[in-house]
């Protein structure tokens, strides 16, 4: 079906979800009406509560929820509307307080009321959340323990917010109603179940074999998997897929990594991974034979989505991974439009896939234009960063309308973007993949 | 192009759930049409004295949305009602709620009621009448009750207690 059919469909059903405590809050009957300000606080709590409970849904990788927008866009949306969440919960008890000063008493967690005290505590809870993801990597906090601190923390504070609503019962004095507010927040954590228990009994179904691990330049592995009695995975270049590695499908570690073979090829794969943690760093000493279990393919970024006349590729560092795929199907396809690759980073020495990339010139009617930040001597290509300088050189002046296709670190994306803009390269011609998706 | 759609997808949901809660809020507190209790029934009853078939629907109604939650049934009701200025304290106690200790099947301890001066005379004294009539509270309740009315409540208002002085007003049975 039409992405965006699917993707309005979508978006209607999760605007009637988050704003639905506040038109079931007015069917009668209700409890009298209150002042303009207790009822915004109110509906404040009741739609931050609410939304706090549909992010289970957004991270659970539903593939038909996700593969309009693209599943990064969907987890970057979570943190930005879980934040905004957060914030209309607490403006909830400080718009209450502002109103009516003699409230200030349930403000404190070991006094007031049993209702305001576990109202209290759930937003402590959403609090220790919010800070625990922001500062994650600041108190150096493991990846594993915070994921699941995180969704334990998300359960115990949605819990705690509905014994507070239970105990407050102004609005939820009519079963039916708190049925359905009940029953939001038991569907949306039921997901967390799908993505950590059903969805792994598929992929249990469905194993890969690790067959080869080489070394590239630049700290880059380069893995290769393949399917293991069953047609692996069929993707568009330039998606990515969740990698366990390990004999159990329901292990807690997993990371997302780009294909970066063919997609012609959907039983041996290829992952470009860029060593930079403890999952990446142990990949060099994997023995061949290890299972590997998929959960994809993921992501919106891929020419087969967006037909275009020719192509710009603007690669950072292992931000090349996609678009290796991308060349390497367009190659076995036999495609002949024209591409233009600029690929941007720190030294030569730690360039990876430029073997690749040298053999895909020959097969297709492609273009490189290394761009590297401390070049060699005698140096005839590119030199710093990818900026409007380079693009005003390099990009060809010519009547075709080309797709300009960004990947990179994000400092990368804003730079090559803003040099776009100063070249009147329209948005619509614009897309991007940011890589740092958790 | 989708991540710059999505950041603005992003400030314009937050700002649509903030107008809906406004919306909400207003409808709620201002919007008159959209409020608890039927405003004609009300009108209905208004100035008539007790009479359960009409003001009993009334009555449940606010029940349900305003008690229920807290209250199952309440029958020592008729006790307090039919003591020393039980019957005004039981308005003031709706008006002004309560805030002290209370005995409660023999042990005593802290009660916080909350207040409903919100509500409507007629849907105050039609709660107050439901509660002298259910659970077989009505066998209990003296010859020819004073069931509670309108002007009860409004008289009540004016004499704005805190919730520390309802409790001291609690007669004792």
């Amino acid at each position: 079906m039409n992405r965006t059919i699917v993707g309005a469909f979508w978006l209607v059903v999760y605007l009637i979800v988050i704003l639905s405590p506040l038109f079931i809050m007015m069917i009668r009957p209700a409890p009298a009406e209150r002042s303009f300000w207790v009822e915004f606080s109110v509906g404040l709590g009741f739609v931050g509560l609410v939304q706090t409970a549909v992010q289970f849904a957004l991270i659970a990788r539903y593939k038909t929820i996700t593969a309009p927008y693209g599943i990064d866009l969907i987890l970057k949306y979570h943190r930005q509307i879980a934040t905004i969440a957060i914030a209309l919960l607490i403006a909830h008890p400080v718009i209450l307080v502002i109103h009516n000063p003699a409230l200030l008493s349930l403000l404190n967690p070991v006094g007031g009321s049993m209702a305001s005290r576990a109202g209290n505590w759930a937003l402590y809870t959403f609090i220790l959340l919010a800070l625990l993801s922001h500062f994650r990597q600041r108190i150096r906090l493991d990846y594993e323990v915070w994921r699941v601190t995180h969704a334990g923390l998300a359960i115990l504070a949605i819990l705690l917010s509905h014994v507070h609503i239970r105990l407050s019962a102004y609005y939820t004095a009519t079963p039916w109603k708190h049925g359905v507010l009940i029953g939001i927040s038991v569907v949306m954590i039921a997901s967390l179940g799908y993505l950590r228990l059903i969805k792994p009994a598929f992929m249990r179904r469905r194993p890969y074999r690790v067959v080869n691990v080489a070394a590239d330049r630049g700290d880059t592995w380069r893995l290769t998997v393949e399917a293991r009695g069953h047609d692996g995975m069929r993707f568009k270049p330039g998606q990515f897929a969740w990698l366990k590695l390990g004999p159990s499908p329901y292990s807690v570690e997993e990371h997302p990594f780009s294909f970066s073979s063919s997609a012609q090829d959907p039983e041996r794969l290829e992952f470009g991974i860029k060593e930079l943690g403890d999952f990446t760093g142990a990949i060099g000493s994997l023995p061949a034979g290890t299972t590997a279990y998929l959960d994809g393919p993921h992501g919106a970024f891929s020419p087969d989505l967006e037909p275009a006349a020719g192509y710009v590729f603007y690669a950072g560092g292992v931000g090349i991974t996609p678009f290796i795929s991308m060349l390497r199907t367009l190659a076995d396809r036999g495609d002949k439009r024209p591409i233009l690759l600029f690929y941007g980073d720190k030294s030569w020495e730690e360039t990876a896939f430029t073997d690749t990339l040298a053999g895909l010139v020959e097969r297709l009617d492609l273009t490189i234009v290394y761009v590297l930040e401390n070049p060699p001597e005698a140096w005839d290509d590119e030199e710093g960063f990818i900026d409007a300088d380079v693009l005003e050189r390099r990009l060809p002046d010519e009547g075709i309308e080309r797709l300009h296709l960004i990947c990179g670190p994000a400092p990368m994306l804003a730079a090559v973007e803003a040099a776009l803009q100063e070249r009147a390269v329209p948005l619509r011609l614009i897309r991007f993949e940011r890589f740092d998706l958790v | 192009m989708r991540h710059l759609y999505a950041n603005r997808a992003a400030y314009l949901l937050a700002g649509l759930l903030v107008v809906a809660t406004a919306l909400f809020a207003w409808l709620r507190s201002e919007g008159g049409t959209l409020i608890a209790v039927d405003e004609d029934r009300v009108q209905d009853i208004e100035g008539e004295a007790w009479d359960e078939a009409a003001w009993g629907p009334l009555g449940e109604a606010v029940y349900a949305a305003e008690c229920q939650a807290c209250h199952a049934t309440l029958t020592h009701i008729p006790e307090l009602f039919a003591a020393q200025d039980g019957r005004s304290y039981l308005i003031d106690l709706m008006l002004n709620g309560y805030d002290g200790e209370m005995v409660i099947e023999g042990s005593a301890s802290s009660v916080e009621h909350p207040r409903f001066a919100d509500l409507d005379d007629a849907e105050l004294a039609a709660v107050l009448n439901h509660l002298l009539v259910s659970w077989g509270n009505d066998e209990a309740l003296p010859d020819e009750p004073d069931f509670y009315a309108p002007p009860d409540i409004e008289e009540a208002r004016d004499r704005d207690l805190d919730p520390e002085e309802v409790a001291a007003s609690r007669p004792s049975p």
